[in-house]
């Protein structure tokens, strides 16, 4: 089906939608407080990122005078011009919930930014402590030359790093001159200063510096003090051919990081003319584009604050992450997934059988081999200490650490150098594609011959955002789908060319064309009259082939519902053309990260997990899995998500024919409950439905 | 045999499966396939490797392996080693049978692939010739032609196009009647086309004039109005199933229309290799392959009127493996396909059936009765049947020394199972079934090892023996008894007449036997 320009929606303005939809949770006055300071410095640091790739790519884009248009019909030019004033008006949101939550809300709930000339006798004494300890010894300044009259080579201005600018006129010469102090990440962004009981004060370190200017140029005539802060363009990809190993070209593509092209500026609102100029002059191009800030630069540093302790009152209660109840705690992992297969759904569900089945691996002594792909990961994750006893132990032990895992770069070389030196096997990715798939394999001795453990995921290994993001484990030992795992490490490894796989499907091979053949077959069966449908969940849906393959369903009669969290190019709801579609988004406490689908197939059901979003980049330029769930109670349990949450009328956005997202119909609603919160609720109940089950005979310790 | 099962739970008894790896290095590629075998013979792949590589490219068109050919063909086995390691905690090269075909066998510098090779992976590559691929592959169908009684009934020809050669097979109702291999090959087409450097000629015609052989071949050795249905095997015909039949499963075999293999042959000529490459996600090399592979499938097709063309996943590891369970190898059923290939040259030259039968049936009887004495193996006893069977069709050339006549015809046939090695020694045997006793002058001979030589003329001396039983060919003696009796062989018989004729000429055709065996031949009547 070809569909007109109009029926697809652009990327760039639909991932602005998804900001504002998270801005939206900020600026719902019925959320706790410091909930809603989360949600604001999420947009800031959404924000940033999609400035640095995204608007950064088009600018690379228009400088290499390429004009092809998105399937939206619009030309980079046009997108970044449609951007520039989203943005803009996101911006102007943003600080207006900053101020109202600043000036209003927290000060109403005993949180009070405090300015430096309004300080009482006892906050000024802490606050010079502050200073005199944790920020003045740490930053120096730096000149910043005229470029026209430059002796002095100008200093690289680090992206997206906070800097205080402060003009000068020297005594002697009587000269201007700018100078800029960095803000180092190392010092924190805001002070608590006591108050009253019950209350705090926050203090932010900017204003303590500004304030406190003279004390790096006692003898300056200050004339005025501001913050900026620029970014850089980060589109670089690593040029793996030209480059002599990966990690030299991945530090190469670091390097250029630093020194991309200043795209954005922000500076704060009240710095003058003079000021502007001058830092444009210094550090702008001509697609640099400019911000005025009425408030803190880098909402992103207000994270911190939303995690301060005490005021629990001003945060959401926690949900905390439950003991699955298909999970045995007393039985090894191993013997219980000769059982069942186990589905999790985080984190709602704990994370910890998945920590447990690597680490039980690490000293199970019939255990010869893991292989896992890590794309992005904590620093101190217990996975990797597992795997690292596990090399230790003998085994061996394979990992594949994505290094071209963007922003994570630097992170993933400096790690994945550790578990070499441990002696793991590590590979730095395929030649040319981002490993994205989430798969742990571990190969066991047992009696009867080899047995082969697997843990497939939605989301990476990492515990941290494990209990922030949404997603699916499935750890199972069926065999066919060992069988295609080893095949699947093998093609990675560089052992064998990649082979034909019996369940798994994989991408940039089967996977694309796998899915377009299920959505062909529910689109036949509906115009042979049966009933045919397609549930799916994911992050982004972009892919223009896939859309139109989608539309041509929904025309056939396939009724389809689609659970897209961020980015969707569909408009769905069009007469003759999506009318049978829907498109739901949840944003909510988690960040909604699985991706799931579901093919109803005249009840023959299939229901598929995948690290793969509906986007070219995913299905032709990443090594991705799509791996089918075939255990009926795993199936089941997958089908139940999918329709609680297309089913949410509290969080969920609905994307509307016209391309706009209408807000939930029942956010109001204090009865009424969100999707996430249910599944708390669920998984909360399922754990007392256990205990309750549970023989009332006390088992005594006895000594041993 | 090779089954999956889907459970997670294992379907065999409790003794731990036995972990071999089969490494088949032909033309296009490099695979290894790794199985576990269970005691109770059935064995599951549970793992398959491949790396594309051109040696075939070499070998065929500059007639040696490139020493970088060689060093990446080593580097893929250390990786293949390195995985089995990982995975299968297999470190000893005892659990890998390494086999490489034409494209190394037919390169001038097969010692120097082969020594690199072990030098450097200690694994030992065995370079098969034709027959034994065919053995080998007749050994990974044979579960599919047991289960699939249609595909099977009438004439069924296995037809596989490699790099260099193509493997055809003739089955007769299940059995084998014929085994061929051609020496035409999708890179020896591509030499072919390359060296007459002319844009004009086309490929079609370059096919159709080196397939006219083999067309030829097949023809004759097909019984006129009997249906024939073709079952192709290799890469490329895999390639087109999977691409014409979507739901294939890859066990049964796939049914394709020729017109349609004709299409997505042409479509892969008209594309450029690179295209392919990473339209379909092949390698270079069997990117390079394709369209001639598939261009003469569809030709070959067209020759013998066939409108569809059958397609399975069997392939040589499969065999491989099967010859790893071990009991495939030698047995009853193998054995059989032997014989009724051996039967099937015998036809060709016009043999005397019943002659050849009655010498047949006796020979196998002393062989069994001497089994104490001879301490040879079954395999042993097949080749002396083969040499039985066919100990005479020297006469369809001349009556002159036919038994010499007999060995080069042998020699130079083609009978399912059996390798050149054991080919020679078959018609070694016949040679000696009369004429002068094997000498130092006689070359055939003194070439053979040692050990070769001792079970050579154990085996010509029976078929010399009982030849000379029924050399009236006219079956006198009926069902003989063969018996030892101290240092008699005694043979009784229940034919009443004269046995002076027979005895006579027991008593020079014995010799040899008695020589080598020590025994003294003694034909009598049976008593009443």
């Amino acid at each position: 089906m070809k569909l007109a320009k109009k029926h697809f929606i652009n990327r760039e303005i639909s991932w602005l939608d998804f900001n504002q939809r998270v801005l939206a949770e900020a600026a719902d006055a019925g959320k706790a407080p410091l909930e809603r300071i989360k949600f604001l410095a999420i947009t800031g640091s959404n924000l940033d990122e999609f400035f640095m790739v995204r608007v950064g790519g088009l600018i690379s884009l228009r400088l290499a005078n390429k004009r092809r248009a998105c399937p939206a019909g619009y030309t980079p030019k046009m997108q970044l011009e449609a951007i520039e004033k989203k943005n803009r008006d996101m911006v102007e949101k943003q600080y207006t919930c900053f101020h109202e939550l600043f000036d209003k809300t927290l000060p109403d709930a005993g949180i009070t930014r405090l300015y430096p000339r309004t300080l009482t006798d006892e906050q000024e004494i802490r606050a010079n402590e502050l200073f005199d300890d944790d920020v003045f010894p740490l930053l120096t300044p730096m000149l910043l030359p005229d470029p026209d009259a430059a002796t002095l080579a100008a200093p690289d201005l680090r992206n997206l790093r906070l800097y205080v600018a402060v003009r000068m006129r020297e005594d002697s010469t009587r000269e201007e001159r700018l100078a800029v102090i960095p803000v180092q990440e190392t010092v924190d962004s805001f002070f608590q200063l006591p108050a009253e009981k019950g209350k705090t004060g926050l203090l932010f370190c900017t204003d303590l510096i500004q304030a406190k200017i003279r004390r790096w140029f006692p003898r300056e005539d200050i004339l005025e003090t501001t913050c900026f802060r620029i970014t850089r363009n980060a589109d670089f990809a690593i040029q793996e051919e030209e480059a002599p190993d990966l990690i030299s070209g991945m530090e190469d593509v670091l390097a250029a990081r630093t020194s991309g092209a200043c795209i954005r500026m922000e500076i704060n609102a009240s710095a003058s003319p003079a000021m502007e100029t001058l830092l444009m002059s210094r550090l702008g191009n001509r697609h640099t584009q400019l911000f005025r800030i009425d408030g803190v630069i880098d909402l992103k540093t207000l994270m911190p604050l939303a995690f301060i302790d005490g005021f629990d009152h001003l945060k959401s209660a926690p949900w905390a992450p439950q003991p699955s109840p298909r999970v045995d705690p007393a039985t090894p992992v191993f013997d219980q997934l000769r059982e069942k297969d186990i589905l999790l759904y985080h984190p709602y569900d704990a994370y910890t059988p998945v920590v447990r089945f690597v680490r039980e691996a690490a000293v199970d002594p019939n255990v010869l081999a893991i292989k896992q792909v890590l794309y992005r990961t904590s620093a101190d994750s217990s996975i990797v200490a597992s795997l690292k006893e596990a090399a230790i132990n003998g085994k061996s032990v394979t990992v594949l650490v994505e290094l071209k895992a963007r922003f994570d770069e630097a992170r993933n070389i400096s790690w994945a150098k550790e578990l070499e030196r441990m002696g793991v096997q590590v590979i730095y990715g395929v030649r040319k594609l981002k490993t994205h798939a989430k798969i742990c394999l571990i190969i066991r001795r047992e009696p009867r011959g080899i047995m082969r453990y697997m843990h497939f995921g939605t989301g990476n290994y990492n515990e941290a955002t494990a209990r922030l993001y949404g997603d699916i484990s499935y750890m199972t030992c069926r065999r066919n789908l060992g069988n295609d795992a080893s095949l699947f490490f093998n093609a990675i490894c560089g052992y064998s060319q990649p082979v034909g796989m019996e369940k798994l499907l994989m991408a940039p091979f089967s996977l694309r064309d796998h899915l377009l053949t299920l959505i062909d077959g529910e689109t036949q069966r509906a115009s042979h009259g049966l009933k045919a449908a397609i549930n799916a969940k994911m992050n982004a849906l972009v892919d223009p082939i896939l859309i139109a393959k989608l539309c041509e369903a929904s025309c056939a009669g396939v009724k389809i519902d689609l659970n897209v969290r961020g980015i969707c190019c569909l408009k769905p709801g069009v007469k003759k053309v999506s009318e049978n579609i829907r498109v739901v988004s949840i944003v909510d406490r988690y960040l909604e990260h699985a991706r799931i689908f579901h093919f109803y197939r005249d009840g023959d059901e299939q229901v598929f997990i995948s690290s793969a979003d509906w986007m070219p980049r995913n299905l032709d330029r990443r090594v991705e899995l799509l791996i089918p769930v075939e255990d009926p109670a795993a199936r089941q349990q997958l089908i139940d998500i999918l329709n609680l949450h297309m089913k949410d009328t509290v969080k969920g956005w609905e994307l509307t024919a016209s391309g706009r997202y209408r807000p939930p119909t029942d956010s109001k609603q204090k009865k009424k409950r969100g999707s996430q919160e249910q599944l708390y609720l669920n998984a909360v109940k399922a754990v007392e439905d256990t205990a309750k089950r549970r023989p009332t005979a006390l088992e005594p310790h006895r000594p041993v | 045999m090779s089954s999956e099962t889907i459970s997670c739970q294992d379907p065999s008894p409790l003794s731990p499966p036995v972990i071999r790896a089969v490494i088949d290095i032909g033309a296009t590629s490099v695979r290894m396939a790794v199985a576990e075998i269970y005691p109770d013979k059935t064995w599951v792949i549970k793992d398959r490797l491949q790396q594309s590589l051109s040696l075939g490219r070499d070998t065929f068109t500059g007639g040696k392996i490139k020493f970088s050919t060689i060093e990446t063909c080593v580097e893929v086995l250390r990786r293949f080693q390195k995985s089995l390691q990982e995975n299968w905690a297999v470190t000893s090269t005892k659990a890998i049978r390494a086999v490489a075909t034409s494209a190394v066998r037919e390169a001038e510098n097969r010692e120097q692939f082969i020594n690199r090779v072990k030098i450097a992976t200690g694994i030992k590559v065995d370079i098969i010739d034709g027959a034994e691929v065919n053995r080998l592959t007749f050994l990974a169908v044979r579960p599919l032609i047991e289960k699939d009684k249609h595909l099977a009934k009438d004439y069924l020809l296995l037809l596989e196009v490699g790099g260099g050669n193509t493997e055809v097979m003739g089955l007769r109702d299940g059995q084998v009647d014929f085994a061929q291999t051609h020496r035409f090959g999708s890179f020896r087409v591509r030499e072919t086309l390359e060296q007459y450097q002319e844009p004009g000629i086309q490929l079609e015609e370059v096919i159709t004039q080196a397939l006219s052989g083999t067309v030829r071949s097949i023809r004759e050795c097909l019984i006129p109005g009997t249906p024939v249905r073709v079952l192709a095997l290799g890469a490329e015909a895999r390639f087109a199933a999977e691409r014409l039949c979507r739901n294939w499963d890859g066990v049964s075999a796939a049914k394709l229309a020729v017109p349609r293999v004709a299409e997505l042959a042409a479509k892969v000529l008209a594309s450029p290799v690179e295209e392919l490459v990473s339209r379909h996600h092949i390698a270079l090399p069997e990117a390079e392959t394709l369209g001639p592979t598939l261009l003469a499938l569809v030709h070959l097709a067209g020759q013998l009127n066939l409108s569809t063309l059958y397609v399975g996943n069997q392939n040589l590891r499969g065999g491989l493996l099967a010859e790893f369970v071990g009991e495939e190898v030698w047995s009853d059923i193998f054995i059989s396909h032997i014989i009724h290939s051996a039967k099937e040259v015998g036809r060709k030259y016009h043999y005397d059936k019943k002659h050849s039968k009655c010498v047949t049936a006796y020979v196998t009887q002393l062989f069994d009765a001497l089994r104490q004495a001879h301490q040879l193996s079954q395999k042993d006893r097949t080749i002396l049947e083969v040499a039985a069977i066919l100990h005479d069709i020297g006469t369809f050339v001349s009556n002159r020394s036919h038994h010499k006549h007999s060995k080069y015809l042998m020699i130079n046939s083609e009978i399912f199972g059996l390798n050149d090695t054991d080919l020679s020694m078959a018609g070694l045997i016949a040679r000696y079934h009369r004429g002068a006793d094997p000498k130092p002058t006689h070359s055939d001979y003194t070439r053979l090892p040692a050990k070769s030589r001792l079970v050579l003329i154990q085996l010509a001396a029976m078929l010399r023996l009982v030849e000379a039983l029924d050399s009236s060919h006219e079956q006198r003696l009926g069902d003989l008894a063969f018996s030892l009796d101290a240092k008699t062989l005694v043979i009784t018989t229940r034919y009443r007449g004269s046995l002076s004729s027979e005895r006579a000429t027991l008593e020079t055709k014995g010799k040899m036997f008695t020589t080598v065996f020590g025994l003294f031949p003694s034909l009598r009547p049976a008593p009443k």
